[in-house]
C-alpha cells in the first residue's frame, strides 16, 4: 500500500487509546464529522496501564513516526491510578529516547475524557505539524548508509 | 507458526454511511485472492436482526474459524455482534471488530485515502485474529449473605431493601442499640424533616427485628476477612449474655460499609480554652431539652465557617435550632458568617423565617472573629469587622463590632467514625486525604470502593443528606442484589494468568494491583508460596503485566504478541 508520494512526508502517528476515554473521544470526533490528519492509527487497550515502554519502541521501530499515548483524566481512572503509572512510564521513556538520539517530542502523553471529541483532533493535528517539522525518524537513504557500512566492517 | 485459521470478513455499509466515501468494491477485490480468507461479503445493516439471522447462517454454514466485522465502533454495536456470534457457536474473542464509521469514513473525507485507511486497518485486524485464542467461561458457587458493618440511618435503610429483594443479610453494630446518631445527636423537635427522619429510623428498627431475613448482631465487630467477592471468610468478634467475648466464622458474599461519619469540636482552631459558655452545635441540641437551664440566657451567638467551608449540609441544623431559641424562649440570636449557603432542599425557606422573625445575620471576610471569654458568668465579647463600614480599606478599627452574649454556638468538624481507619487498613480500601472511604469514581461509581465486593453507603464517604443518602442504600442494595441474585456467578476467563515458572516472587504486581486481586498463596509442595490471581476480584485491566519485570503475567486478549501484531505493519 503506498499511501507516500515522492518529497511528500505524511508522517505515521499511532495512538495508543484507553478504551473508557480516548477511544470514545476519538468516535465523537467521528459523530461530529470532524477530519482527522492522515496516516493515524488507533489501537485501543482496556487501560491505559496496560501500555509497556517496549510497545512505544516497536512501534518506533516498525515505521511510525510518533506516538501518542492517551488516557483518562486525573483521578477518573477506572482502574484507579492507571493514567499516573503510564504517564511515569511515558517520561521514563523520553529519557531513554533522548539518550539514544531521538528526539523525545516524538512520544507524547495526553490526558483526555470521552466527551472530548474536538480536544482529541486539535491533539493529534499539533502532534501532525509537529512530526512534520521533525520529519521520518528513519530516512530511508540513512539507514542503507549505515547498514552497508555495518556490512563492510565486519 | 499458528495454524491458518479460516477467516471470514463481513463488511456493513450502513445504509451508505459508511460506503459513499470507502469503495467496497475496491476492498473485496483487494481480500478476495488471500487464500486464508474464505468469505467476504458486504452487506446492508448488518446489526437488523434479520440480517443478522443471515450473518449466523452464513458462519454455520461456511464453517468459518474467527469473524471479522467490518462497520460502526464496537462501543456501539460491540454486544450485539459478540452474542450473535456465540448463537453462531464460536468463541467471542474469535471476533474482531474494524471501526470503519466513525474512524474511517466519518473522518476521512477523501475516497481514495479512505479506501487505503480501511485496507490497512483490516489488514492490521487479520494479523491481530490469528493470535486470537477462544476464552472460556467458569461458574463458582457464591454465598448469598451479605454483610452490613454499622446499624445507623443508611445500615438500616439497606438492610430493609435488601431483605426487600429477597437476600439474607447480617447486621452488624458496635453499640449496644441499633440507630447510630438518632441516639446522640437527633432530638423530637416539632420539625417536620427532623421528625420524620426519627420516625423512620423507629420504624426501620422495628422492621429489622421483625425481618427473618435479618440476623442482627450488636456489640459486635469485624475482626478479619479473607477471600474473594462471592466467597468472603469473616470473623467478627461479639460479646454474649454473660459479658464473655466470643468469636464467630461467618460466609459472606458481599460487605457493606455504613459505619457513618462524627462530629468533632477543634478547640484549637478557635484559639479558646474550653469553657461552658462555648458549645457546639449538637451540645445545643441537648441544652433544649431542659428549658431551665435557658433561663438565665439573653443572646446567643453562633459563629459559622471557619472550620468548614461548606455549610450547605449543617445549614439546616443550624438555622432550625436558632429558630427554636427565638421562638420558644424569645432570645436575641446572632449568626456570624461568611457566606449563607441555601443551596439545599427547604434551605431558603427557612432563612427567609429567620430573617423575618428578627435573626441577625452578620458578614465577616477574611479575618477571623476574635472570642474575649471574660470571667465565668460574664458575658461573652466577640469581635469582628464588618467590611461594609470601613470605607477607604486602611482605618478597620472603624469597622469594629463587639456583639456581647450569654452563649456562643461553635461549629464542628465532620470525621470519619472512631475505627474507620483500623476498617479500611484490615479491608485493603482506600481513604481520602481526610481519612473517609473513597469512591472508585467520583461520579461514575460511587458505591464502589477499590475492592470488588465491597460497598459503601451513606455518611462514610462525608457528609450527605437524608434524600442523598436514601438513593445510596436503594443503588447498593441494588449491585448487591445483581452480584448475588443466583447461586453461582458465571464469568470469563480473561483475566490475568501468572505462569509460576517464570515468576520469580518480586511481589510487584501485589503492590500495584488497584483491585487487590493479586494474593499470596501456599502451594502445595511444603515451605512453598506462590502468587496467585483471584479470577473474580479481577477486572482485567492488565496494569500487574505491563508492571511484571520478568513478564510473568499475561492478559488473554492483550498478549504483547497480539499487541505488537496491530502496531506492527
Amino acid at each position: 500500500m503506498d499511501l507516500k508520494k515522492k518529497n511528500d512526508f505524511i508522517p505515521k502517528i499511532i495512538v495508543l487509546c484507553c478504551e473508557n476515554s480516548a477511544y470514545r473521544a476519538a468516535d465523537m470526533a467521528g459523530t461530529l464529522k470532524l477530519s482527522f490528519p492522515e496516516s493515524i492509527k488507533i489501537i485501543s487497550f482496556p487501560c491505559i496501564g496496560r501500555v509497556e515502554e517496549i510497545h512505544i519502541l516497536h512501534a518506533l521501530e516498525n515505521g511510525a513516526d510518533g506516538v501518542m499515548v492517551m488516557g483518562c483524566l486525573e483521578d477518573s481512572c477506572k482502574f484507579l491510578d492507571g493514567d499516573g503509572r503510564t504517564k511515569k512510564k511515558i517520561i521514563y521513556l523520553k529519557k531513554i529516547l533522548s539518550e539514544i538520539g531521538i528526539e523525545d517530542a516524538r512520544v507524547e502523553f495526553h490526558n483526555i475524557a470521552p466527551n472530548m471529541g474536538t480536544k482529541f483532533v486539535e491533539l493529534v493535528t499539533e502532534m501532525n505539524k509537529k512530526i512534520k517539522e521533525l520529519g521520518p525518524l528513519f530516512k530511508k537513504d540513512n539507514i542503507s548508509k549505515e547498514e552497508s557500512d555495518f556490512e563492510k566492517r565486519y | 507458526m499458528h495454524k491458518t485459521k479460516k477467516i471470514g470478513i463481513f463488511l456493513c455499509s450502513c445504509g451508505d454511511t459508511i460506503s459513499q466515501t470507502v469503495n467496497y468494491k475496491k476492498i473485496i477485490k483487494h481480500f478476495n485472492g488471500l487464500n486464508e480468507i474464505s468469505v467476504i461479503e458486504k452487506n446492508d445493516f448488518m446489526c437488523k436482526p434479520k440480517s443478522l439471522i443471515k450473518f449466523k447462517k452464513k458462519i454455520k454454514d461456511t464453517r468459518l474459524e474467527s469473524v471479522i466485522v467490518a462497520a460502526c465502533s464496537p462501543q456501539l454495536k460491540g454486544s450485539v455482534f459478540r452474542k450473535a456470534i456465540e448463537e453462531a457457536g464460536i468463541n467471542y474473542n474469535m471476533l474482531s471488530l474494524v471501526n470503519l464509521r466513525e474512524q474511517c469514513a466519518m473522518v476521512h473525507r477523501e475516497k481514495n485515502y479512505a479506501t487505503a485507511y480501511a485496507i490497512d486497518l483490516i489488514e492490521s485486524s487479520i494479523r491481530r485474529i490469528k493470535l486470537n485464542q477462544p476464552i472460556l467461561s467458569k461458574t463458582t458457587k457464591v454465598n448469598q449473605t451479605t454483610l452490613i458493618i454499622g446499624g445507623g440511618f443508611s445500615g438500616l435503610q439497606t438492610a430493609i431493601n435488601l431483605s426487600n429483594l429477597g437476600c439474607k443479610t447480617i447486621l452488624l453494630e458496635r453499640e449496644t442499640s441499633l440507630g447510630g446518631s438518632r441516639n446522640q445527636s437527633l432530638r423530637s423537635t416539632d420539625n417536620k424533616m427532623e421528625f420524620s427522619l426519627m420516625d423512620l429510623i423507629d420504624k426501620n428498627i422495628k422492621k429489622v427485628n421483625s425481618n427473618p431475613l435479618l440476623q442482627v448482631f450488636t456489640q459486635s465487630e469485624l475482626i478479619s476477612l479473607e477471600g474473594e467477592p462471592g466467597n468472603f471468610k469473616a470473623v467478627i468478634k461479639g460479646k454474649a449474655k454473660n459479658k464473655k467475648t466470643i468469636r464467630k466464622n461467618i460466609n459472606i458474599g458481599a460487605i457493606v460499609l455504613a459505619t457513618g461519619c462524627q462530629n468533632f469540636f477543634p478547640v484549637e482552631k478557635y484559639g479558646i480554652e474550653p469553657s461552658s459558655q462555648v458549645i457546639t452545635l449538637s451540645e445545643l441540641g441537648k441544652l433544649l431539652n431542659c428549658k431551665e437551664d435557658l433561663k438565665s440566657i439573653n443572646t446567643v451567638c453562633f459563629i459559622n465557617g471557619i472550620v468548614n467551608d461548606d455549610q450547605r449540609l449543617k445549614g439546616d441544623k443550624l438555622l432550625l435550632r436558632a429558630l427554636e431559641l427565638i421562638n420558644k424562649y424569645q432570645i436575641q440570636v446572632y449568626i456570624l458568617c461568611k457566606n449563607v449557603y441555601v443551596a439545599e432542599n427547604g434551605l431558603e425557606e427557612l432563612y427567609q423565617q429567620a430573617r423575618e422573625k428578627g435573626i441577625v445575620f452578620l458578614k465577616y471576610e477574611d479575618k477571623k472573629p476574635e472570642i474575649l471569654l471574660g470571667k465565668e458568668g460574664k458575658k461573652i465579647k466577640v469581635l469582628f469587622i464588618d467590611e461594609l463600614l470601613v470605607k477607604d480599606n486602611v482605618h478597620y478599627k472603624e469597622g469594629e463590632i463587639i456583639i456581647p452574649c450569654d452563649l456562643l454556638v461553635l461549629e464542628e468538624e465532620i470525621i470519619p467514625a472512631s475505627g474507620a481507619d483500623k476498617l479500611s487498613e484490615m479491608l485493603q480500601i482506600n481513604c481520602d486525604d481526610e481519612g473517609f472511604y473513597q469512591q472508585r469514581n467520583i461520579s461514575l461509581q460511587p458505591i464502589f470502593t477499590n475492592r470488588k465486593g465491597i460497598y459503601t453507603v451513606g455518611s462514610c464517604r462525608g457528609l450527605k443528606n437524608i434524600n442523598s443518602t436514601l438513593d445510596d442504600c436503594a443503588m447498593v442494595s441494588l449491585e448487591v442484589h445483581d452480584l448475588l441474585k443466583e447461586k453461582v456467578i458465571k464469568y470469563n476467563l480473561d483475566r490475568a494468568v501468572v505462569d509460576n515458572d517464570k515468576c520469580t516472587l518480586c511481589l510487584t504486581c501485589l503492590r500495584t494491583c488497584p483491585h487487590k486481586a493479586i494474593q499470596l498463596e501456599n502451594d502445595a509442595e511444603p515451605n512453598q508460596i506462590k502468587i496467585a490471581v483471584n479470577p473474580l476480584a479481577c477486572e482485567s485491566c492488565g496494569i500487574c503485566v505491563s508492571c511484571c519485570p520478568a513478564s510473568a503475567i499475561s492478559l488473554p486478549g492483550f498478549e504483547n504478541e497480539q499487541v505488537t501484531s496491530e502496531i506492527t505493519d
